[in-house]
């Protein structure tokens, strides 16, 4: 082992953790070297020196100054915390009073949105219809109820009664709406009371109390479907198949009719329902057609229309006239004289003004 | 949170902390029982700080840093270990970035640290210590631990951890592994060269030493 290799293991020497071997080769060769023993005597000494090294002490008040940046430090931890997720002091009852109410409020909405939805939806918008009278539709719970059904009504604009808001609201206008309301149609319809049917509802009565310019435009209705209330009597002695048919006819009709009975809270459909409102198309089958036309014309002449269009067309005579709309009726009724008459589409409902009526006459032996 | 468990040694075996308690109670957000921890091992930080620095304000200042640092971790701290030891590495890391700093800006302002020793009127530190009295000796005394922490200081980084840790703070060698991450064997030659080196070193700086 040379010098340098002893003097490296001259610490390990100095704490026994060589090998006897290896001590007692080292311990051979201090004995007999002078620059090895120094090393060593050397060695000891840093070591004393090392540990003679006296501690210093901590500055005054350096707890104070480290704790005084931690607490610093935490606040700001906390702080930010607290601006996040703990908004305590004042704020705190502040936030949680108006969630809590925010709260309330949304659930009450929610549990009573769904029914004010329904009834707020359909809200009747007064329809000005050719200047004349308030028209509003009827709403499908009043479809439901038949008896009750006075699809024109004339009140002050925009101001109407709770109850009649409620019987003419705005129907919907999907399809799956109009089919719901013709499936609600049908069923009263048939089922409809004789009793109800032969004497206006006493809704009615107290409705052309209500509004008393509308009542006997709303008589006319009831009868009208009291009427049909007549040809459902009639139809049940018809064939099951055949009674289906004009069953769908006749509801098919009746939806018809409601479809154009309602206002629609957009301008354009309820210009286009008022357009709808003013026309209707009838058929009239008669034995002669040239002296059925005679005929007609001159009962238009009685009643002050204007004939404004005649044609001859292969299938029959076609006819069309403008007339005041209270003489429909008078006129249909003087009609009915002449030949079988078979409405195409329902009177028209506008009490005033005129209306286009569209008489198709077919020759009928 | 979890109460900090007791640590366990190399041998599985449970070792008691009397920091666990306190530190359990910073966990939970208590600050104030940071200081009992700050009280308790600060004078034994700033002395490691001071031994591998070299300077006391800036052993003062980087001690300050690594409670806080310690603060800020004290969530991580897992309790496999003394809290001690825990705050030992930290203190020892914040004493090698300081130190990283101070040779880089060294470096860029002067000269080689294998330079001699000199004095700061230039001459060597060689010339032995006129020895009068108390007052002489005591200030003979802090010159030549000036020196010797002089010589300590210019070992490497490496050395100087295990030599403080175990001559200087009198850590065994299982502490010291565990703290350095190192083998027992690797602590122990790298100490035996610490000491060598430093042997060397004291006898270029204060002359014979025996």
């Amino acid at each position: 082992m040379t010098c340098n290799e002893i003097e490296n293991r001259l610490p390990a020497f100095l704490e026994n953790l060589l090998s006897p071997e290896e001590r007692k080769s080292i311990t051979g060769h201090l004995a007999s070297c002078p620059r090895c023993s120094r090393a060593l005597a050397e060695l000891k000494k840093a070591e004393e020196l090392l540990h003679g090294l006296g501690e210093v002490e901590p500055p005054p008040f350096f707890e104070q100054r480290i704790m005084s940046r931690v607490r610093e430090e935490a606040g700001q931890k906390q702080g930010i915390l607290r601006r996040l997720f703990y908004p305590l002091h004042i704020k705190v009852p502040v936030q949680a009073l108006a969630t809590l109410v925010i709260a309330l409020l949304a659930f009450h909405v929610y549990q009573q949105g769904d029914p004010e939805m329904k009834r707020m939806a359909p809200l009747p918008i007064p329809l000005t219809e050719q200047g004349k009278g308030q028209v509003t539709a009827e709403s499908p719970k009043t479809l439901a109820a038949p008896s009750a059904v006075t699809p024109v009504k004339r009140a002050p604009a925009g101001d109407l009664p709770e109850k009649n808001r409620q019987r003419f609201a705005a129907p919907p206008f999907k399809n799956g709406g109009k089919e719901e309301r013709i499936a609600d149609s049908r069923a009263p319809i048939r089922e409809e009371n004789p009793a109800a049917a032969n004497h206006p509802a006493p809704s009615m009565a107290v409705k052309e109390k209500d509004v008393p310019p509308a009542g006997e435009e709303a008589l006319s209705r009831a009868q009208d479907r009291a009427g049909k209330q007549d040809a459902d009597k009639a139809l049940d002695t018809l064939p099951p198949e055949q009674k289906r048919k004009e069953r769908t006819a006749d509801t098919g009709a009746a939806a018809e009719e409601s479809r154009k009975t309602i206002s629609a809270p957009v301008p354009s459909r309820m210009a286009a329902a008022a357009i709808r409102r003013s026309a209707m198309d009838l058929t009239i089958q008669v034995r002669d057609t040239d002296a059925a036309i005679r005929e007609i014309e001159a009962r238009l002449g009685q009643v002050n229309a204007l004939i404004s269009e005649r044609q001859h067309r292969r299938e029959g005579e076609f006819l069309k006239a403008e007339i005041a709309a209270q003489n429909v009726a008078a006129f249909l009724e003087q009609l009915e004289a002449i030949g079988r008459v078979h409405l195409e589409t329902s009177p028209p409902v506008v009490p005033d003004g005129n209306v286009t009526i569209s008489i198709k006459i077919v020759s009928h032996p | 949170m979890p109460e900090t468990p007791d640590p366990v040694d190399a041998q599985n075996r449970t070792i008691a902390d009397d920091d666990a308690g306190f530190v359990a109670r910073c966990r939970r957000g208590e600050t104030e029982a940071f200081s009992v921890l700050v009280g308790r091992h600060q004078k034994k930080m700033l002395n490691i700080a001071f031994r591998m620095i070299g300077d006391y304000d800036e052993a003062c200042d980087v001690l300050q840093e690594a409670f806080l640092s310690a603060y800020r971790a004290i969530g991580k701290f897992r309790g496999d270990a003394r809290f001690s030891t825990w705050l030992c590495g930290i203190v020892l890391n914040h004493s090698r970035s300081h130190m990283a700093q101070k040779l880089a800006r060294s470096r860029r302002e002067s000269g080689s640290l294998d330079d001699p020793v000199k004095s700061k009127d230039g001459g060597f530190l060689k010339e032995p210590c006129s020895q009068e009295g108390s007052i002489v000796e005591r200030l003979e005394k802090r010159e030549l631990e000036a020196k010797v922490q002089e010589c300590i200081g210019f070992l490497d980084g490496e050395q100087r951890e295990v030599l403080v840790l175990r001559d200087i703070q009198g850590f065994s060698y299982e502490e010291i592994g565990d703290l350095l991450k190192l083998p027992e064997g690797t602590v122990k030659s790298r100490l035996f060269r610490a000491r060598n080196t430093l042997k060397d070193l004291l006898s270029r700086v204060i002359g014979d030493l025996r």
